[in-house]
């Protein structure tokens, strides 16, 4: 049997079988972690629950990711995540709840400021336009609160209410957010999906945003950030791609 | 957790790790510092603190009473990553005297940094004057809305909000500016954004936010 390109390195977290076995015919192995331990031909991704220091240990090398395994529902690893991971890049799989607490958009750019060196200006671009990225699908994608709620401090107190107990409920809370990044020779793509309803990403990209608009200025930034977006996966994926 | 002490004026214990419920006795000395003498100041820094739970914030404030009765001064400083925004969520920069962390690049700002607000400050030609630092996002809803009614409520007829420290904002931190404005502007209070820097100037530039907001640099 050929070494799997892909470990995942579970570390006190367990997997159920499915999801196992769903891992395994896209070619990522689930294998304990163990200290230490001398695997450098394969990618590695780190499997845990979602803590800062094994998220951080994670999207640093030697490792090529960190994906969060104590969520409230089943683990899934997209495609794009693994994809990445193969192409040498890295991986950020995270549950809602803990995408919002951690800062996602400052992780990331420590990653992949190290691993793809872009100068310091496309590197702003980038760590803004990941920040618009995951705040879009963490509220109005995996949270699946609307866009508009906003426009006043009365809306804007039962945003933030909402915004409360959905954190706190797993049907939306437990939802992924995912983060992929590879790239090189001055090339850049990153991907950030959600497991929310979607939405034409498309129209939303066409509009341009009011100026004093209080909401729903997001896409429009990654537009003039990236130098080129696109929507995936009914507007549950966003492909962003930077050039230096 | 462990402690480390600095003898001389002023004293600095230097805590790290994890303050837990475990820590009970290992802060005691911290207390007893806090309420020896008078007049003196006692320095708590955090910089190698990862983590404090609620029985942890408890010892802070205890500490703290116990400086106030001796007209003692307790700083802590250096609060940093998840130990920063438990101070902030229980709103301890306002109970014990904290000195803001040091400006640090991206790569030592994890994790979550959030953002920080000043008090209000009113100044001498009858504005008053707020100042954010660290980094302002979507998920930094709670510390900024009651950061905006307390501005509300102070009845300023101009309110400076200084940007220049902070390092990073998304366009849901600018909905929260425009949101300020607004409910200011209603209260009769106009409302100038101060000195933006790096990805935030970036930011305000891409929004063309300067024809909706009075920008000011005074660098």
């Amino acid at each position: 049997m050929p070494e799997p390109a892909i470990l995942l390195l579970a570390d006190g977290v367990r997997v159920a079988p499915k999801p196992v076995h769903d891992l395994d015919a896209a070619g990522a192995q689930v294998v304990p972690f163990v200290e230490g331990m001398g695997l450098d031909s394969a990618h590695r991704i780190l499997l845990a629950a979602g803590d800062f220091s094994r998220i951080q240990l994670g999207l640093h090398p030697p490792l090529s990711g960190f994906v969060q395994g104590d969520g409230p529902r089943p683990l899934e690893l997209g495609r794009r995540c693994l994809d990445a991971v193969r192409g040498g890049g890295f991986c950020l799989s995270l549950i809602a709840a803990t995408a919002y607490e951690c800062d996602v958009a400052a992780l990331c750019i420590r990653s992949i400021a190290q691993r793809f060196a872009p100068p310091e200006a496309v590197r702003d671009s980038i760590e803004l336009a990941l920040g618009e990225a995951v705040g879009n699908a963490v509220i109005h994608g995996s949270l699946g609160i609307s866009s508009d709620m906003r426009a006043s401090l009365a809306e804007y107190q039962h945003f933030h209410s909402l915004l409360e107990d959905r954190l706190r409920d797993p049907h939306f809370a437990g939802r992924r957010v995912d983060v992929a990044a590879s790239g090189g020779g001055g090339h850049l793509t990153v991907s950030v999906s959600d497991q929310g309803e979607g939405f034409d990403i498309d129209s939303r990209l066409a509009r341009s945003a009011d100026r004093e608009a209080k909401s729903g200025r997001g896409l429009g930034l990654i537009r003039q950030l990236a130098a080129d977006v696109a929507g995936e996966d009914g507007g549950r994926t966003l492909v962003m791609r930077f050039a230096w | 957790m462990e402690i480390h002490v600095d003898t001389g004026e002023p004293q600095v214990f230097r805590l790290a790790g994890r303050f837990t419920y475990q820590d009970n006795d290992g802060f005691t000395p911290v207390i007893e510092a806090a309420k020896s003498g008078s007049g003196r100041t006692v320095v708590i820094d955090l910089e190698r603190l990862d983590f404090v739970d609620s029985f942890g914030i408890g010892l802070f404030l205890l500490a703290s009473e116990a400086a106030k009765g001796q007209h003692n001064t307790l700083v802590v400083r250096n609060a940093r990553g998840a130990v920063g925004r438990i101070f902030q969520l229980a709103n301890l920069d306002v109970a014990l005297s904290v000195e803001a962390a040091p400006r640090h690049s991206v790569s030592e700002s994890l994790p979550r940094v959030g953002v920080r607000v000043s008090p209000l400050r009113r100044e001498a030609d009858g504005g008053c004057a707020v100042a954010l630092s660290g980094r302002l996002t979507f998920a930094d809803h709670e510390t900024y809305e009651a950061a905006l009614k307390e501005w509300v409520c102070a009845g300023c007829k101009l309110l400076r909000i200084d940007v220049s420290e902070l390092d990073f904002m998304d366009s849901a931190g600018l909905s929260l500016l425009l949101l300020a404005r607004e409910e200011l502007e209603r209260n009769g209070c106009a409302v100038e954004l101060l000195s933006p820097r790096g990805k935030v100037a970036q930011l305000f530039n891409l929004a063309a936010i300067a024809s909706v907001v009075k920008i000011r640099d005074d660098a």
